[in-house]
C-alpha cells in the first residue's frame, strides 16, 4: 500500500469532468484507491462520494492505493490533479 | 378553435409534441397499474419487492440509454466538454452508490422504487447544498435532475426527450422557460403553442426572432390536446385549431407554402434596400440576436451589426457556465455573419424572469429589485473575468466587438469593468444599457465614461411605470408613450449628445413602426432590432422624412394631459406607412 498527501492544483479542483476522469483512471487499475479529505475517506471508484468532498483547487487530499499496480495508479492519478508536477 | 395571445406571426401546423416535465405520481395503487386513479400508497407489499427492485433496475437501464444518446447528441451540437459532464451524470446513475441506497430503501422500508430514488435524489441533493464551494452546491440540482429521470424511466418505462423532435413538430406547453426552449431542436418546430405567457415572454421572443408562429396565453391547451394529434397555430389571429383533420392537410400546407415565399420575398427585399430616410438620410438598424445561427439570418436580412448580443442564451445552452473558448467560439460565430460591422455583447443578463438554472440563485423576495443584470457577475468573479476574456480575445483577433453592461446604476459598474479590461491589456469598447431611472437622472456621468449608450426599453418602462408587464391586472398600465418615458428617451439622448456619446436603442420599442418612429423623433442615432422585424422597420423608414419626424418630436413633447399616451400614440402611428408592404408589390 502507497499514500501520498498532495495539494490539488488543477484548474476545477474535482469538478464533475475532472472527478469523473479520476473514477476513469481507478476503474482501469487493479489497485484498491481511496481519497481522503480531513476527515473524510471515500472509495476512489465511487464518483458521487468524491463530489460530496466537495474538492477544489488548492485543497490537500490524501491519495491511498493498494494493490499490484498500486505505484502506475498513483502516478496517473497524481498527473491528473497535478497536471504541471508538484509545486 | 382555441383563442389565446398572437405572439410570433405566421401560420404552422403539424402533429403536438407537449413539453413537460412529466408528473410521476410518488405511490401507486398496486404493482404495475400505474395511471389508475386511487389514493396513492408510497410502500409495497413484502410479496412486492422483488418486482419492485425490477423495476428500479429496468429504469436504470433506460435512463443509462437516455443519457448514452444525450451524450452523442450534445458531443455533436455543443461540444466536447459539455458531452463529458453528462458522461459524469451516466457514472452516477450507473453507479453502486444508487442502486445500495435505492436497493435498502426498497427492502427494508418497503418503499416503492420511484419514492426510493426520488429520497436518495434528494437527501443528496441537500448533501450538496451544505458544501461550501458554491460550485458544489450547485450540484444539488443536477442530482435532483438525475432522480427526476430515473423515476420518469421506471414509471413510464421511458423519457421524453424535448431533443429528439419528430419532423413539423407542434411544441405545446403548460409554459416555456428559457432553458427549455434553448434545447429545442429548432430546425424541427413548426409552431410553438402554450398556456402561459404573453408576447413579451421568452419564449414568444425567441420565436419571433426564429420566424417561428407562436401564440401564448391559451388555456386549458394541455389538457385539451393529445400528443402527436394535428393541430394548426395561427400567430397572426391567436388561434389553435384542435379540429384538423388529415385532409386539410394538403389546402394547410399550400397556405404554409404560400406563407414560405412570402418570407423569401421580404428577405431580398430587405437585403437589397437600406434603412434610409425617404430624403436620403441614413439610419443605422442593426439587429438583436441570441446565436450564431441568428446571427447569419441577420445579416441575409440586411442588418447592419448586432446591437444586442443575448449572452444568456449562449449560458442557457450548457448545463455549466461555459469557459473561454466556448463563448469566444460564439462570439466570433456572431462577428464573423456580420462582418464588418460591429457586434454589441451584453454581459451575462440573468436572474428575475430569466434564471440560469445551473446558477441556483436564491430566492429573493423581489427578483427585479435583486441580484440580475451586471450584479449577478459582479457577485460572481470568476464567471465575470471568464466572459470578459472571451470577449477580449475576439477583439484581439480584430473583430469589431463591443461589452454592454446591463441593469448599471452608477459610475462604479462601469470603472470596474474597465479595470478588469485594462488589467489583461484589452481597450474594448464599453458601453452601458440605459434601463433604470437612476441611470436616466446621471446620464451625464454614465454617458462621459462609456464609449456608447444602448435604451433597454423592456426593463425601462417597468422600472419607470412601477408595472409589472407580465402582470395581467396592471398590464394596461403599461405604455411605452407615456410622458415619463417619451420624457426619459429625450433626457437620456440630450444628456448623451452633450458628451458626444451615440444612443442605440435595443429594448422592443425599436421593433415595432410606432414606437421606432418615436425613438428616432426623439433624436436616437441607432435601432437594434429583433430579426424578423428588420424588413417592416425598413419599409417604415423608407416612407418618412426628417422634417415629419421634427414635427412628431415637438407633439410628443408637448402632450402632458390626461389622454397624453394615447395621443402619442395616435400621432405616431399617423407617421407609420400604409398601404402594401413593398415586396408584395408588382
Amino acid at each position: 500500500m502507497i499514500q501520498k498527501n498532495l495539494s490539488v492544483l488543477n484548474e476545477e479542483g474535482l469538478h464533475t469532468r475532472p472527478a469523473n476522469e479520476f473514477v476513469r483512471i481507478v476503474k482501469g487499475f487493479e489497485a484498491v484507491v481511496t481519497l481522503t479529505k480531513g476527515e473524510r475517506e471515500v472509495p476512489g471508484k465511487s464518483l458521487l462520494k468524491i463530489m460530496k468532498l466537495g474538492i477544489v483547487t488548492g485543497d490537500e487530499v490524501t491519495i491511498t492505493c493498494d494493490g499490484s499496480d498500486e505505484e502506475a495508479a498513483m502516478e496517473a492519478l497524481v498527473r491528473l490533479v497535478q497536471p504541471g508536477g508538484t509545486a | 378553435m382555441m383563442k389565446g395571445i398572437a405572439s410570433s406571426p405566421g401560420i404552422g401546423a403539424g402533429r403536438v409534441f407537449i413539453l413537460h416535465e412529466r408528473e410521476v405520481p410518488l405511490g401507486r395503487t398496486g404493482p404495475n397499474s400505474p395511471g389508475e386513479d386511487a389514493a396513492p400508497r408510497q410502500t409495497h407489499a413484502r410479496r412486492e419487492t422483488e418486482s419492485e427492485l425490477e423495476r428500479f433496475h429496468r429504469g436504470v437501464k433506460v435512463t443509462s440509454r437516455y443519457y448514452e444518446s444525450l451524450i452523442e447528441r450534445v458531443r455533436k451540437n455543443v461540444g466536447d466538454d459539455e458531452a463529458e459532464i453528462f458522461e459524469g451524470h451516466l457514472e452516477i446513475i450507473t453507479s453502486d452508490d444508487i442502486a445500495e441506497a435505492v436497493e435498502e430503501m426498497i427492502m427494508k422500508d418497503l418503499a416503492i422504487a420511484e419514492q426510493a430514488v426520488v429520497t436518495f435524489a434528494e437527501t443528496t441533493a441537500g448533501e450538496f447544498e451544505e458544501l461550501e464551494s458554491e460550485y458544489f452546491r450547485q450540484r444539488a440540482g443536477d442530482i435532483r435532475d438525475i432522480g427526476r429521470r430515473i423515476a420518469e424511466a421506471i414509471y413510464y418505462g421511458s423519457i421524453t426527450d424535448p431533443g429528439a423532435l419528430p419532423e413539423n413538430s407542434v411544441i405545446v406547453a403548460e409554459e416555456l422557460t428559457p432553458s427549455a426552449t434553448a434545447r429545442l431542436d429548432i430546425k424541427k418546430v413548426a409552431a410553438i403553442a402554450t398556456e402561459k405567457g404573453g408576447r413579451t415572454s421568452h419564449a414568444a421572443i425567441l420565436a419571433r426572432s426564429l420566424s417561428i408562429p407562436c401564440v401564448t396565453g391559451v388555456e386549458g391547451l394541455v389538457s385539451a390536446v393529445r400528443s402527436s394529434q394535428l393541430v394548426m397555430v395561427d400567430g397572426d389571429a391567436g388561434t389553435v385549431d384542435t379540429a384538423i383533420a388529415e385532409d386539410d392537410l394538403t389546402e394547410i400546407t399550400a397556405r404554409m407554402q404560400k406563407n414560405r415565399e412570402a418570407i423569401r420575398h421580404r428577405m431580398v427585399w430587405s437585403h437589397k434596400h437600406s434603412a434610409t430616410l425617404s430624403d436620403g438620410e441614413e439610419i443605422h438598424l442593426a439587429a438583436n440576436v441570441g446565436s450564431g445561427d441568428e446571427a447569419k439570418m441577420a445579416a441575409s436580412l440586411g442588418a447592419r451589426g448586432v446591437g444586442l448580443f443575448r449572452s444568456e442564451f449562449l449560458f442557457m445552452r450548457y448545463s455549466d457556465f461555459p469557459g473561454v473558448k466556448q463563448q469566444a467560439d460564439e462570439y466570433r460565430r456572431v462577428c464573423e455573419a456580420l462582418a464588418p460591422h460591429p457586434v454589441i455583447v451584453r454581459l451575462l443578463d440573468c436572474g428575475a424572469d430569466k434564471p440560469l438554472p445551473y446558477a441556483r440563485q436564491t430566492t429573493e423576495d423581489n427578483p427585479f429589485l435583486g441580484e440580475r443584470g451586471i450584479r449577478f457577475l459582479m457577485a460572481r468573479d470568476e464567471q465575470f473575468h471568464i466572459q470578459l476574456k472571451a470577449i477580449a480575445q475576439v477583439a484581439a483577433e480584430g473583430h469589431p466587438i463591443k461589452v454592454m453592461i446591463p441593469m448599471v446604476i452608477s459610475v462604479d459598474e462601469i470603472e470596474t469593468v474597465r479595470e478588469v479590461l485594462t488589467a489583461s491589456g484589452s481597450d474594448v469598447p464599453v458601453g452601458i444599457m440605459v434601463e433604470t431611472p437612476a441611470s436616466v437622472l446621471t446620464i451625464g456621468a454614465l454617458a462621459s465614461r462609456s464609449d456608447f449608450i444602448s435604451i433597454g426599453t423592456n426593463d425601462l418602462v417597468q422600472y419607470l411605470l412601477a408595472v409589472d408587464r407580465g402582470n395581467a391586472r396592471v398590464a394596461s398600465l403599461y405604455s411605452e408613450f407615456h410622458p415619463a418615458v417619451i420624457g426619459a428617451v429625450d433626457q437620456i439622448v440630450r444628456g448623451s449628445h452633450k458628451e458626444g456619446i451615440h444612443v442605440g436603442v435595443c429594448g422592443d420599442m425599436a421593433s415595432h413602426p410606432d414606437t421606432a418612429l418615436t425613438l428616432l423623433a426623439l433624436g436616437v442615432d441607432e435601432l437594434s432590432v429583433s430579426v424578423s422585424a428588420i424588413p417592416d422597420i425598413k419599409a417604415c423608414l423608407r416612407g418618412v422624412d426628417r422634417s415629419s419626424l421634427d414635427a412628431l418630436r415637438a407633439e410628443l413633447l408637448g402632450n402632458t394631459g390626461r389622454h397624453a399616451s394615447d395621443e402619442n400614440r395616435r400621432a405616431a402611428a399617423a407617421l407609420v406607412p400604409s398601404g402594401p408592404v413593398p415586396w408584395e408589390e408588382t
